[in-house]
């Protein structure tokens, strides 16, 4: 049982300075486990992380509807380090300091703020003030420790090479208990499998509540003048608002698909603008309290029927100016957004209609992402690849930690003949 | 509305034609782009369009043109129309990225290919169907002699697709049976009779500038009228001029098959039980040969060593969801999941429907007659063509997502065991059984690559403005 903390630290970079932050990450992304400044799996808490520059005035190529772009949107580049981590914030800036101070010194020194001198303390502290905290985000794999998923993909392999020497051949075993008891030898007989012969301790009441009292409250609060700015937006700005017709840039798509479809998880990271106005801030904001409201409650693996997100979060920037989003998803771009529109595509309406150029919603929540083309067409345009991105389990999807998980689970659980096939149905 | 736009589409989205038995795909260069488009407008005059004609008075050859995206380019269609189509179309098929994608690496990259690459690419394909050899021999004869003339040359040599004993594929199992038809056609009918099931689906999932599942436009090729100033195309919207209403997107794959090492593995893990081989090869594909589904008939084939066609389609996996029956790593459930990837059935089967295409292949190549086990040197496969809207969310979808994906519906390590991206012998696939699943180790390639591209099949009237640009 972990809590996981879901966070990016934003920094703006200096603009001088970009090529030398740039060389730094390609260094980490080229060797993540041995490079000199930042190496993610020493850390042992982390799930998923990346890097990103945002270049600045990226919407300046963009043609707005009418008229150049807004000065509002032109902005420093920016950088985000995407954290999806075991236990609390402040912990793991400790760590990040104990076992990559040089790393972190280096990438700090890139920014426009950087303070003048970089000992631990100043960073720690110019390190937190830039903390900024999802305002809605989903966990596909609650309380798991990045050790237990890493453990129990192990587990499993033992037990599928067993499985295939009992049925080395076409000929079926016929003896569930059986075939069961000969595993847990073999898993008993690997001292590094040991982990198994204890369950997980389960999350507790408080475990599951806790998290969701402050989401409950922060719904309740913004129920009504969500309420109001919705029915405003729906009477007015939605039927005029401009949407983007325009064709996906191409140079970005050989960039992302360079980077994409390596290994079982994508990465997705994207920064849009959000409309102007305060209507907007609010229909933003309380869209995005009622659907963190709504992942608190999807603790089984999926998030409005959809399987295959691990981790993934939307975070207000700028004062609510933009909107980022990051998510690492199992398997192709495409089934990521086709489920999106399948089964979510109200509640992505919800919150990216409130973004600029989004296709055309009614009443916030129809329409909008169902326009499946030019929803995925805007949903690339405004998608950056990352510089960094590192799994901490590249070959597990979402639906094989529950599967480990429940192989493990009942390992050694004393089971009936019917509960050993179930059990065995787990391979 | 679309019965009014037959005398615009090219027959072969609507019929197989599977009344002509033989066919042929010539690949062809643009050597002179203005003799060829002289070419592209008399072909424009006698290609088979989707009008039916009355079963007495049906033509002994038809005919069907597409094109690549170099191959619009040496035509001479200017950059800013070309660079009006979809990306993957316009990139090629042999790209790294889409070699990604589809899965095509190591004997399968492109690099290997003996066409479609940079080595050998193709403009043209020109697809002859005839009623039979005689009558393939001569139209082709004819047609190859005139290219010269024509400013077009032969790109690549690629084995006819001559008359086959029946509808089975070269492993040996009936093919093409889970087919989508499309919406207000008679093809529903048809489908229905034949299969006992059909899936409509609104044209444009196969025709550019048609509505599509979405209930949206599947995007076009709108260019601006001043490129068609004698109003050949129709127009839409933006006051553009449609060059690709009509249109669809033709994916062609040169799949060669290795019939005997096929059967060879299937018998070694039977460990030489004839009939456990023609399970285990059942249970790869997830059909039994004569197609009959193995979530309808899970221990045997009903019709087995008769010559009885089970075309039976109408099915689901709702009563086999753990794939003891049909596994769910076999290759029709992978290429359809139909209602298998939650979270309601209705749900999955509304989203496996977005990624429906329209096959029209056809095997090459001779019957391996008598024994199975024995390969007799000779080369045979499939012509896998294919019809859709849209390459990614369809053609490359099914391929990139389901097929390829080596986490298929919970599944790990292991990916299509026909048309998966098979490394190295190393392959696996899980074939559920209670209460202890069986797991195929070293599967190796049984299908390889040898060419492919992705074409353009315009409406005739976009046949026309190509030819009179």
């Amino acid at each position: 049982m972990m809590h996981h903390s879901v966070f990016t630290f934003v920094m703006k970079v200096d603009p001088g300075r970009c090529a030398q932050l740039e060389s730094v990450l390609n260094a980490i992304q080229k060797d993540r486990d041995g490079n000199p400044y930042l190496r993610f799996k020493e850390l042992g808490c982390v799930h998923f992380a990346s890097f990103t520059i945002f270049p600045p005035d990226d919407t300046g190529e963009f043609e707005p509807c009418s008229g150049p772009p807004r000065e509002d949107r032109r902005h420093e580049p920016v950088l985000v380090f995407e954290n999806n981590i075991d236990g609390p914030i402040p912990k793991y800036v400790d760590l990040l300091l104990d076992k990559a101070f040089d790393g972190m010194k280096a990438i700090v020194m890139c920014c426009s703020d950087t303070p003048a001198t970089l000992e631990r303390a100043v960073l720690r502290k110019y390190l937190l003030d830039h903390v900024v905290k999802a305002g809605a985000y989903h966990i596909g794999t609650p309380w798991r420790p990045v050790k237990s998923i890493q453990d129990e993909a192990r587990l499993r392999v033992t037990v599928e090479a067993e499985a295939d020497k009992q049925r080395g051949g076409w000929k079926s075993v016929t003896d569930a208990r059986e075939a069961r008891a000969r595993i847990q030898e073999v898993v008993k007989a690997q001292p590094d499998l040991d982990f198994a012969k204890k369950p997980e301790r389960p999350p507790s009441l408080w475990d599951k509540w806790g998290p969701r009292i402050g989401p409950i409250v922060n719904g309740i609060v913004a129920l009504v003048p969500f309420a109001l700015a919705w029915a405003i937006v729906t009477l007015t700005t939605e039927r005029t608002d401009c949407e983007w017709k325009g064709a996906v840039d191409e140079k970005l798509l050989d960039a992302l698909g360079e980077r994409e479809d390596k290994i079982a998880q994508n990465h997705m990271c994207n920064m849009n603008d959000v409309k102007s106005g305060w209507i907007r801030q609010m229909t933003m904001r309380g869209i995005l309290c009622l659907a963190n409201l709504v992942a608190r409650f999807s603790t089984s693996g999926t998030l409005s029927g959809i399987p295959s997100i691990h981790f993934a979060h939307w975070s207000l920037l700028d004062g609510g100016k933009r909107l980022l989003f990051l998510s690492n998803f199992d398997g192709s771009w495409e089934n990521y957004l086709d489920d999106f529109i399948d089964k979510a595509n109200k509640g992505l309406t919800g919150i990216w209609s409130n973004t600029w150029g989004f296709p055309r919603a009614y009443g916030l929540l129809w329409g909008g992402a169902t326009n499946a083309e030019r929803f995925k067409a805007i949903a690339r345009q405004k998608q950056v690849p990352a510089r960094v991105f590192f799994s901490a389990y590249k070959g597990v999807t979402v639906k094989q930690v529950f599967a480990n998980a429940a192989i493990r689970k009942d390992l050694y659980t004393n089971l009936d003949a019917d509960g050993a096939r179930a059990w065995l149905r787990n391979l | 509305m679309l019965e009014k736009n037959r005398d615009d589409i090219q027959g072969m989205i609507f019929s197989a034609y599977v009344h002509l038995e033989c066919a042929a795909y010539l690949l062809l260069r643009v050597t002179d782009a203005a003799l060829a488009r002289k070419w592209v407008g008399q072909i424009a005059n006698e290609v088979t369009n989707a009008v039916k004609p009355p079963k007495d008075h049906r033509p002994p050859v038809n005919i069907n043109i597409a094109f690549t995206a170099t191959g619009l380019t040496n035509l001479g269609v200017p950059e800013a129309v070309v660079d009006t189509f979809s990306y993957p179309f316009r990139s090629g098929m042999a790209t790294e990225r889409r070699a990604n994608i589809l899965g095509d690496s190591d004997a399968n990259h492109p690099k290997n290919w003996e066409w479609g690459n940079d080595q050998k690419p193709v403009d043209v394909v020109l697809m002859v169907f005839a009623q039979d050899e005689f009558v393939l021999k001569d139209e082709l004869e004819r047609r190859k002699s005139q290219l010269a003339a024509n400013g077009l040359a032969i790109a690549a040599e690629i084995p006819i697709a001559g008359r086959q004993p029946d509808s089975r594929e070269h492993f040996g199992f009936n093919d093409g049976i889970g087919q989508p038809t499309i919406a207000e056609t008679d093809q529903v009918q048809r489908q229905q009779e034949r299969t006992h099931h059909a899936t409509p689906l609104p044209p444009g999932e196969v025709l550019l500038g048609h509505e599509n599942v979405y209930g949206t436009m599947t995007p076009s090729v709108g260019i601006d009228p001043s490129l068609d100033p004698k109003n050949v195309l129709p127009p839409c919207s933006g006051g553009k001029r449609d060059l690709g209403f009509n249109g669809s997107y033709l994916v062609f794959r040169q799949m060669e098959q290795d019939v005997a090492t096929f059967w060879n593995f299937a018998n070694q893990i039977a460990g030489g039980d004839e009939d456990v081989a023609k399970l285990i090869g059942a249970k790869m594909v997830g059909r039994w040969e004569s197609g009959a589904s193995l979530a309808l008939h899970p221990h045997k084939d009903p019709n087995a060593g008769t010559d009885t066609l089970d075309r039976f389609n109408d099915f689901n996996y709702e009563k086999d969801p753990e794939g003891y029956g049909c596994p769910v790593g076999s290759h029709v459930r992978r290429a359809n999941p139909r209602d298998t990837l939650g979270p309601t059935p209705d749900i999955a089967t509304n989203s496996a429907n977005r990624h429906r295409i329209m096959r029209r292949g056809r095997s090459y190549g001779h019957r391996l007659e008598g024994d199975r086990l024995k390969d007799d040197g000779q080369k045979r496969g499939l012509h896998f063509i294919c019809f859709n809207g849209d390459i990614e969310r369809q053609f490359e979808f099914v391929q990139q997502t389901w097929i390829n994906n080596s986490n298929f519906a919970g599944l790990g390590d292991e990916v299509d065991p026909l048309l998966g991206d098979q490394l190295s012998c190393s392959g696996i696939m899980t074939i559920p059984s209670d209460p202890l699943r069986f797991r195929v180790h070293n599967l190796c390639r049984f299908v390889t690559i040898r060419g492919g591209a992705y074409f353009f099949l315009p409406g005739i009237r976009a046949l026309r403005w190509i030819a009179a640009m």
